[in-house]
């Protein structure tokens, strides 16, 4: 594979962390910030109930997540550019 | 953000960015990264008593994006994750029972600081010094850089013991293994973390490597699958304490969850021991840490 300036691999870098974080803020405005009060509610009337509501979130979560970010990973092709080539230049392989 | 739970208002872009730079380091070198995120949520404004609860949450689904990641890419043996866990989990009650008697004599802070140190310095120094010595060895040899090991001696006295019943981890390349040799690994890092606090990783990691003689990449895989468990467990245990704020644990884990991602994914460039050499700064820092701990006095366990 042919490689690139550094400063070009970090921009490459850097557009994806960017992709990445539009998408995360709108998770954040659509989603997240509408879960404080129920949250809240059980909380306050069962922490048995609050755990394992907690742990389930966390798990969907992420399953979710990674499905996501490894489609963004195939979708912006960074086998080609921005993180992949970053990894080229510091690979021992 | 306000996070009515842990009743503090901290920066979501900021929890987010912990949860990524963590989610490297925890990808990378199968690390929960509580000696990092627990610090820095600290410093964030985040209440003592739920910095360790919700590092715990956000490290297990950091760890299950990780371990999945690690998985699709091979670096997961799963049965042997599953007896690491058992011994971890009996370890990691009696580790904490020990230290409950313990406390009763005083100095106990102290004592467990001074031996997580000892024990953290020792690993940092004899990963480095292994890990250069395999790195001379691939190219002084011209042995195969994934095999390049500079010690071997105690995977192979530990192999050869022959008590019943022996299983076989394929996935890692293990033919015939004492089952005990296993649990005890498990037990003995359980037993480690749960009387030391924190820092099962940096304990299993190289340990699997060196006393088992799993592969650096399986071991990092295996070591996360492991996490997902273990940190799963605390979560709940926390949780029904008060002391988890899942909002909170949410967002950082949205930027963990890319950050376990890079970190997964750049294993495979790199041979075990450039992995190694790089791990071997970390229990350094949990060193670090631990001291200026006990110097503020201002983070107990």
């Amino acid at each position: 594979m042919k490689r690139m300036e550094p400063g070009l691999l970090f921009r490459n870098l850097l557009i994806e962390i960017v992709i990445y974080s539009f998408l995360i803020f709108g998770y954040y405005l659509l989603v997240l910030r509408w879960l404080d009060d129920w949250l809240m509610v059980i909380f306050n009337t069962n922490l048995v109930y609050y755990a394992i509501v907690g742990l389930s979130m966390i798990f969907i979560q992420a399953v979710l997540l990674d499905f996501v970010t490894s489609y963004l990973m195939k979708f912006i092709k960074t086998d080609q550019f921005g993180i992949r080539r970053i990894l080229d230049v510091f690979s021992d392989r | 953000m306000y996070f009515p739970i842990a009743d503090v208002t901290v920066s979501p872009v900021l929890l987010m960015s912990v949860g990524f730079l963590v989610g490297i380091l925890g990808g990378f070198f199968g690390v929960g990264g509580g000696f990092l995120a627990g610090p820095m949520m600290f410093w964030t404004g985040v209440p003592m008593n739920f910095v360790v609860g919700t590092d715990l949450a956000h490290m297990t689904g950091k760890s299950l994006v990780a371990a999945r990641r690690h998985r699709a890419l091979g670096h997961v043996d799963l049965k042997l994750g599953l007896y690491m866990v058992l011994g971890t989990v009996v370890g990691v009650e009696i580790g904490a029972r020990i230290i409950e008697a313990l406390q009763e004599t005083g100095t106990i802070e102290l004592t467990v600081g001074i031996t997580y140190i000892v024990i953290l310095v020792f690993i940092s120094g004899f990963t480095a010094w292994e890990s250069i010595r395999a790195i001379q060895m691939v190219r002084t040899d011209q042995i195969g850089v994934n095999e390049a090991v500079g010690f071997k001696g105690l995977a192979k006295r530990i192999q050869a013991v022959n008590i019943p019943p022996m299983v076989s981890f394929p996935v890692s390349g293990i033919e015939c293994i004492s089952i005990w040799m296993v649990l005890g690994v498990g037990f003995f890092t359980g037993l480690l973390a749960g009387s030391l606090g924190v820092g099962g990783g940096f304990i299993r990691m190289p340990m699997l490597v060196y006393v088992l003689g799993i592969p650096t990449h399986v071991a990092v895989g295996t070591d996360l699958f492991e996490i997902v468990f273990s940190s799963a467990y605390g979560t709940i245990t926390h949780a029904i304490k008060g002391n988890v704020d899942i909002l909170m644990a949410l967002v950082m884990q949205t930027g963990a969850a890319i950050g376990a991602q890079i970190g997964a994914n750049a294993t495979r460039f790199f041979a075990g021991p450039r992995i190694r050499l790089a791990f071997s700064v970390l229990p350094l820092l949990g060193a670090i840490m631990v001291i200026v701990r006990l110097v503020g006095g201002s983070m107990g366990h």
